[in-house]
């Protein structure tokens, strides 16, 4: 029950943060924090994971598909729940001090605790299709904090293309997940019978598409581009959603289908993947001047580490680094946001010698930086040392890539941390430390890069977190040791050093290269490309279609049908026609007669009257074929429609009759002769059911179940209640646009636009009858 | 707004309606309220039910409209859809409360006093929802396109040639 509580909380406290937010102001963020604390409360079950396996709840959602709300929490799950928690936490207590007085608190609490609790859910979720919803959740919540800042361009820009790339993957992690529980024969993560699996024929398929979802949440080349310009969103936003928890959800799916990629292609792949990802981004991340940038391609180049190492299955090292980065990365996007906030700048240019000003916050970045850098006493070193050994088993092009990318790496978190050092540089005078409930919850996180390092023993700081995943990935936990005697990966650790300290040294004639290199097409100018063509595309047809007339609009869907029918016929024969009863053809030649006078009327009014036969024509026919409740609902629609034409008959123009070219009298005729014949084919279709006829149930249940006589009615209000509702919202949602047209025309004065909106009630009575004559 | 429709109904309508028709309006109208209502009721075992009571009250309502200027109800129809809707949703939601799937009905028979045995179905309160969403969208669409009359006749069709 504590993991549903620790993944409901958040969502209980989005719905309070906008009173909160109103009340308090920035300061809910304090309050709002305890929302993380059943979260952290998993803390508790950490020894029942440990000795007893992994703890299950769930909750029944839709018992008659069977989808329930299973979450399952194995080593893994718990340690990145505790990650997404605990830092969660912090942020929010953070964002307390970070956000100004005048922000729009209510909402960015919302939007924040929101995807904590959709984060959560993501990571313990055991059915996959929960997991899908969360994943989608995540990436709306990442749209909505992106964008906070909606009045820049920048963001909503940096927003819209986080959506678009995490959404493309979503889609294709729901087909992955159908395919997947397709083959598996289980909707659960843990129920997948992973040999069937292997062997169905949607394997290759479902891996494809969950490579693609995940390397698009995480940023993988070519999807890198959506997270540097994601670093528009608040600071806290940065430090949460895109470094240390949302961008790892990608990387969560990795290693939750480690097992189903070892020893495939699809390994390698992967690998090769985070390797090059690993390596462009510390590239980049090189030539930044801005500080959120430079930690945001680090961000592309760690997960990169990541992806690589879960997908070679070294899921110890990888775990490992995961965790490291997670506390280094939180950090330092931290202590940017104290320096922007503090001096109103981030660019690299412009600061330096921050450290005698702000020597807490410097206290708290170097930790972290040296970490990233992969230096001892520190985590990230550890890690670092496991990387490459890892690398090294995977053959010489592995182990060259992780040491270039190493030693940009170094050279680039040098770089960083030169902002403390040097002479006093910055555009405001009076900077000074900020206020302890700024930088306090940072501590936690600085403190953990050192512990990391520090205590690397089995059962102590990140040895306790990755011994935890151990019996997920099935990895017996080995000492964490700073000191493992001189191996060859200790050697290219040192040799990434001196190469890291002469690239920092000999940056300038590098970054000179750097822009020289810069192509001229990247993904970022690619992704502009298409966006810009699908919007041409879309105003094209658009402009091609909406101001087209109402006979064209006619045209078009009407030759669609005909192609679908004349498909139909060619794939397959209509089955034999029976003959119908004498009455039927009369009452079948009467509505032929109306549909004909309709055409051949030469005024409105004996247009309208010979609808109103065709009309009532097919209640005949209704009759005659003893289906009085259609009857009358035909013989109704029919009489409120013919009134309701006479109603608004005298503010109709005069029917006037175009003469069109031979040609497209031709073609309309074809036009409606198909048809015609698609109708006829559908209605031979029914006639001859390919499966058993679903009527013979309605009949046989109509009175147990439904308990009605009226077969047509119980099959209206009962066993297709549903189809009911949705056909009287369409209905109500007729009625608000006619209320709105009309309302907005007789409040408006009589020239301007009224020829559009006169025409709308008529039609819309139209469409009205007929939505109502299927009953 | 109200206030303008009330002005609006005494305008006088260009032909103004027969006199039979006018006199005969007024019952006319009230039979076919009640008929609509006998076939709601009677729906579940008979031909009836909400779509076509409906609609026969809302054909009602045209009479009252074209007869004597009269209005079938004094509160604002356009209020009916959306606590129609409410109510065949809330149909769908309260079987969710007692543990069972959405829109699951229930149905028996039940005892009164002096009515005898009745039968009863949840499947009925949903029909009225769907009930209410006709009868307040139809009237509502007649009701706005009387108060049209202020519209000028237009002068050409919007037709075109494609």
């Amino acid at each position: 029950m504590l993991l549903i509580l620790a993944i409901a909380a958040p969502f209980a406290a989005a719905l309070l943060a906008p009173f909160l937010g109103r009340a308090l102001g920035a300061r809910a963020g304090w309050v709002l924090a305890g929302a993380f604390l059943p979260g952290l409360g998993l803390l508790t079950i950490v020894a029942e994971v440990r000795s007893a396996g992994p703890v299950e709840a769930s909750l029944p959602w839709v018992p008659t598909v069977g989808l329930e709300l299973a979450f399952r929490a194995d080593g893994f799950s718990l340690m990145f729940a505790l990650l997404v928690a605990g830092i969660g936490f912090l942020i929010l207590l953070y964002s307390a001090s970070y956000l100004g007085r005048l922000e729009r608190h209510g909402r960015f609490y919302t939007y924040l605790l929101l995807f904590g609790g959709a984060m959560m859910g993501l990571v313990l979720a055991d059915n996959m299709f929960i997991l899908f919803g969360f994943w989608e959740l995540t990436s709306i919540t990442s749209y909505l904090l992106i964008g906070f800042w909606d009045g820049r361009r920048a963001s909503r820009d940096g927003a819209l293309k986080a959506l678009v790339i995490t959404a493309l993957g979503g889609l294709a992690l729901l087909v992955a997940v159908i395919l997947l529980a397709l083959g598996g024969g289980s909707d659960r993560l843990s129920g997948l019978d992973l040999i069937a699996l292997k062997e169905s024929p949607y394997f290759v398929p479902a891996m494809i598409l969950a490579l693609f979802a995940a390397f698009s949440k995480s940023a993988q080349l070519p999807f890198h581009l959506w997270l540097p310009t994601a670093m528009e969103a608040p600071t806290p936003v940065s430090a949460y959603l895109h470094s240390a928890t949302m961008v790892k959800a990608g990387v969560i799916l990795i290693a939750k289908f480690s097992a189903l990629l070892a020893g495939t292609d699809f390994a390698t792949a992967v690998l090769f993947f985070g390797l090059a990802t690993m390596f462009w981004g510390s590239y980049l991340a090189l030539r930044q001047t801005d500080l959120k940038a430079l930690l945001a391609y680090s961000t592309v180049s760690q997960l990169g580490i990541l992806v690589a190492l879960y997908g070679s299955g070294d899921a110890f090292a990888a775990t490992a680094q995961l965790v490291n980065h997670a506390a280094f990365k939180a950090t330092l996007f931290l202590v940017v946001g104290i320096i922007d906030h503090e001096t109103g700048s981030r660019d690299l240019r412009n600061l330096s010698g921050l450290g005698r000003r702000l020597p807490l916050t410097m206290l708290l970045a170097v930790p972290a930086a040296l970490s990233m850098a992969g230096l001892p006493p520190f985590g990230g070193f550890i890690s670092k040392e496991l990387f490459f050994e890892g690398m090294l088993q995977q053959g010489s092009l592995p182990i060259l890539i992780a040491v270039i990318g190493s030693v940009m790496t170094f050279a680039y978190s040098v770089r960083f941390l030169s902002v403390f050092f040097g002479p006093y540089r910055c555009d405001r005078p009076d900077v000074h430390e900020a206020a302890p409930q700024f930088w306090l919850p940072i501590a936690p996180l600085a403190a953990a890069v050192v512990v990391f390092g520090l205590i690397p023993f089995e059962n102590t700081a990140v040895g306790a977190f990755t011994a935890l995943a151990a019996p997920s990935f099935g990895y017996h936990n080995e000492p964490l040791a700073l000191w493992h005697g001189p191996t060859v990966a200790f050697a290219l650790s040192v040799l990434t050093w001196f190469l890291g300290t002469a690239l920092y040294i000999g940056r300038a004639p590098f970054l000179a290269l750097q822009r020289r290199l810069t192509p001229r097409w990247n993904a970022n100018t690619l992704y502009y490309a298409l966006l810009g063509g699908l919007e041409r595309l879309s105003a094209g047809v658009v402009r091609g279609t909406l101001g087209a007339g109402f006979a064209t609009h006619l045209r078009l869907i009407l030759a669609a049908i005909a192609v679908v029918g004349a498909l139909s016929w060619w794939r397959f024969l209509p089955p034999a026609m029976t003959t119908p009863p004498i009455e039927v053809v009369v009452a079948g030649l009467l509505i032929a007669a109306g549909a004909v006078g309709v055409l051949a009327a030469r005024s409105r009014l004996s247009a309208l009257i010979f609808m109103g036969l065709a009309g009532f024509g097919s209640a005949l026919v209704f009759l005659l074929l003893r289906a009085p409740d259609l009857a009358l609902t035909q013989l109704l629609i029919e009489t409120v429609t013919v009134i309701l034409f006479l109603s608004v008959f005298r503010y109709l123009p005069v029917l006037t009759r175009y003469s069109r070219p031979r040609r497209v009298a031709a073609f309309d005729a074809l036009v409606a002769a198909g048809v015609g014949m698609t109708v006829f084919t559908l209605l031979l279709a029914v006639q001859n059911p390919v499966r058993d006829r679903i009527s013979d149930f309605f009949i046989e249940f109509s009175k147990s179940i439904g308990g009605g006589n009226n077969v047509v009615n119980v099959i209206l209000v009962d066993f297709r209640g549903y189809d009911t509702l949705g056909e009287i919202t369409v209905l109500a949602i007729v009625a608000v646009s006619v209320l709105a047209l009309l309302r907005l025309r007789v409040g408006a004065s009589t020239d301007g636009a009224a020829g559009g909106v006169a025409e709308a009630g008529p039609d819309d009575g139209a469409d009205e009858g007929d939505d109502d004559a299927r009953g | 707004m109200p206030e303008d429709r009330v002005a609006e109904t005494v305008e006088p309508q260009p032909g103004a309606p027969e006199v039979f028709f006018k006199a005969l309006a007024t019952p006319i109208l009230f039979a076919l309220v009640a008929i609509g209502f006998h076939y709601f009721l009677r729906g579940h075992n008979a031909p009836g039910g909400g779509f076509i009571a409906g609609l026969i009250v809302a054909a009602s309502a045209l009479l009252g409209r074209m007869g004597r200027d009269l209005r079938l109800l004094t509160i604002r129809t356009e209020f009916l859809v959306p606590w129609g809707l409410l109510l065949a949703v809330a149909t769908g939601v309260a079987p969710m409360l007692f543990g069972s799937s959405f829109l699951r009905s229930v149905h028996g028979h039940l005892v009164l006093p002096l009515a005898g045995e009745l039968e009863w179905a949840s499947a009925t309160l949903f029909d009225a929802g769907v009930f209410l969403v006709v009868v307040g969208t139809t009237i509502t669409i007649i009701d706005l396109l009387a108060e049209e009359n202020r519209l000028q006749r237009l002068g050409e069709d919007r037709e075109e040639e494609g």
